[in-house]
């Protein structure tokens, strides 16, 4: 979502929304306040848009890649402080455009938590959408 | 509607209430004219 923040520009007037299922709002707003996230941070405690979407968990070898590694890595690198996961770590999210009308246009279901969808692909697919 | 009911690329998207930063009910429906893009992160990590 930093990538996502970091090109709000491009993206018109869509509105990005950021969720995960933690059960503690608080968390929610020190995370967006965190990452200077002007968009909002939402809660699905139940997990029902995850299983709308098809999300799923990955095996130890899947959320804890190579690539998920060199990920987190990077974010070290670049001060990001990271801080305990208190949520189930195996989750391995996804990405999604809705369109005006409230149709699902587009949906990445990643294979490892660092596979996600490169914010110019979802550029592309929000300038394809009709215009408001 | 089951829970575990998985929608594909065109469907509607179902009216999910979840729970915004501040504590606040926000629902997809309400957001209707306005594209979404929807991160659906692991963990606060």
């Amino acid at each position: 979502m930093i990538a996502v923040r970091d090109h709000l520009v491009h993206l018109g007037d869509v509105l990005p929304v950021v969720v995960t299922f933690t059960d503690h709002p608080r968390h929610l707003a020190a995370y967006r306040t965190h990452l200077q996230l002007e968009f909002p941070v939402l809660a699905d405690v139940d997990r029902r848009l995850y299983h709308l979407l098809g999300a799923g968990r990955g095996s130890i070898r899947q959320v804890w890649s190579p690539g998920t590694l060199a990920m987190y890595a990077r974010l070290l690198r670049r001060g990001r402080r990271l801080r305990p996961p208190t949520e189930d770590t195996r989750q391995l999210g996804a990405d999604a455009v809705i369109d005006r009308d409230g149709r699902l246009t587009r949906v990445w279901l990643p294979a490892s938590p660092d596979a996600r969808p490169a914010v110019s692909e979802i550029i592309e697919v929000v300038r394809g959408l009709t215009p408001g | 509607m089951t829970p575990h009911h998985v929608i594909g690329e065109g469907d509607l998207f179902p009216d999910v209430a979840l729970v915004d930063h501040h504590g606040n009910p926000w629902r997809f429906n309400d957001h209707r004219g306005r594209p979404l893009v929807v991160v659906l992160h692991r963990h606060l990590a």
